[in-house]
């Protein structure tokens, strides 16, 4: 149903518009609505949406141009076609009008044929830039849909990819979602922006997939490792590097980023790049508390699950030697989040003594 | 040669106007013979300016036009272009005849109404 309004100050004008409308043929029918107020049909205006706007040039309480101003200043008829009606036929009126948007003109006393004419063509031009509003609407939810799946893949691809990194080694997959529940929770707490933690929620998993270029001999090796089998092993942080990085992906630049700086330490002692404080990306920095504090508490084949306590104290123990003591500080005060995240993503055998 | 009836009210205009159809034609008849008188009254109101004056002669021109009331569109156009300045004696005389003018469509406009009734 299209709906018509008409704004005329003469009740007769008003009558015949009404009733030439009516007969007019149009899919699903014409609604008019008529106002011999200039008022009261910018009141209904600014509530309503119409498909066609008739409005009288000179009217006592607001001209038509006044109409026409302010409905095209408003939201809901601001593209609405608007047909002007009018007994002057000075030239510079009309430009006035085409300058404020009107989009037709009429001239009193209205011929019949041509009034439908218009009205048809206009209500025509109304249907069409609905369709195409209505098209671009579903395009544009079409394009978020196929967009939240791609990212849905993506991560998907990554976490699974992740994983299978994890296998080498005596990981579970319980470590990586860990990891980035950590991760995220204290980058939270240091008002890191709410995208950003959720990037490092889905990055930090990929701190360790590097490790799927070291030998098996010095992954699972059940002794210690020699000063040459430490190196090779370090080595796990460029590869994780170098196969993350120059992505056009922010989530695997991310993951690169974490992968070459999660083992520096705050005091420069760590690797590969021996970098210290601020020069230690803040994801990195993040990462290796989270990735100690999860070791620390986890069962491995050659050691048992550290208590909390003993957790806590070990990585307060740390601050600024090898971790961040800003980053240390955000930890300790988010431990009772740590544990029940710990507890929620526990592995299936796995529990920490209190 | 067009009669004083005729031009008092001319039902051509408004039928042709409305497509011939009888029905809708009575009903804005109807709506003018309400209007239209009223709207002469008001201009006879002397505390009325010149702009407002003007405003309702327009007013009453265009409906007029409309409903087939051709003798009285003309004077309201008359008198819409002599308020361009202050109300003259020449206004109050177009006014007056306006009335005349309003009533000779009322009797027009409802002998016809009376006539489209019995058909």
């Amino acid at each position: 149903m299209s709906t018509v309004v008409a704004v005329d100050d003469a009740r007769v004008e008003l009558a015949i518009y009404e009733r030439l409308l009516g007969g007019i043929e149009w899919p699903e029918g014409i609604t008019f609505v008529g106002f011999d107020s200039a008022l009261k049909a910018l009141e209904w205006l600014a509530q309503h949406e119409a498909d066609l706007l008739v409005i009288d040039y000179d009217m006592p309480e607001a001209s038509g141009f006044d109409v026409l101003t302010r409905v095209r200043a408003g939201l809901r008829n601001r593209e609405t076609p608007v047909l002007m009606i009018t007994a002057v036929t000075a030239h510079d009126v009309r430009y006035r009008a085409l300058d404020l948007g009107a989009n037709d003109f009429l001239t009193k006393p209205i011929d019949r044929i041509e009034f439908i004419a218009r009205v048809r063509n206009m209500l025509a031009l109304s249907d069409s830039r609905r369709q195409l509003a209505s098209r671009a609407t579903w395009l544009a939810s079409e394009v978020a849909r196929a967009t939240a799946d791609i990212i849905s893949r993506e991560r998907e691809t990554i976490h699974r990819l992740t994983r299978a990194a994890e296998f080498r080694d005596n990981e579970t997959g319980a470590h990586i979602v860990r990891m980035g529940h950590f991760c995220a929770a204290i980058a939270r707490k240091l008002g890191e922006p709410e995208d950003r933690c959720n990037m490092l929620l889905m990055a930090a998993p990929m701190h360790d997939v590097g490790k799927v270029a070291t030998p098996d001999s010095i992954l699972l090796k059940q002794g210690p490792l020699t000063k040459d089998e430490w190196e090779i092993m370090r080595q796990h942080t460029i590869y994780g590097y170098e196969i993350l990085r120059g992505s056009d992906s922010e989530l695997l630049q991310l993951g690169a980023e974490i992968a070459l700086s999660h083992h520096e330490r705050f005091d420069g002692s760590g690797y590969p790049n021996g970098l210290s404080a601020e020069a230690i990306p803040l994801s990195g920095r993040i990462c290796a508390i989270s990735d100690v504090f999860d070791a620390l508490t986890s069962k491995r084949p050659y050691k048992n699950a550290w208590d909390y306590d003993a957790s806590i104290d070990y990585v307060v123990k740390a601050s600024g030697a090898h971790f961040d003591p800003e980053v240390v500080e955000a930890f300790q005060s988010i431990v009772p989040s740590l544990v029940a995240l710990k507890e929620r993503f526990a592995d299936p055998t796995e529990t920490v003594a209190q | 040669m067009i009669s004083q009836a005729s031009r008092a009210f001319n039902p051509e205009r408004l039928s042709g106007l409305l497509g011939g159809k009888s029905e809708d034609t009575a009903q804005v008849l109807k709506i003018a013979c309400d209007t239209l008188p009223r709207i002469a009254r008001r201009l006879c109101d002397s505390s009325l300016t010149a702009k407002d004056g003007r405003s309702l002669a327009h007013q009453l021109k265009g409906a007029s036009l409309s409903a087939g009331a051709e003798e009285l569109a003309g004077i309201a156009a008359e008198l819409e272009r002599e308020l361009e300045g202050e109300w003259t004696r020449q206004a109050r005389a177009l006014v007056a005849s306006m009335q005349s003018a309003s009533r000779r469509f009322l009797a027009a406009s409802t002998a016809y109404l009376r006539v489209q009734s019995i058909r």
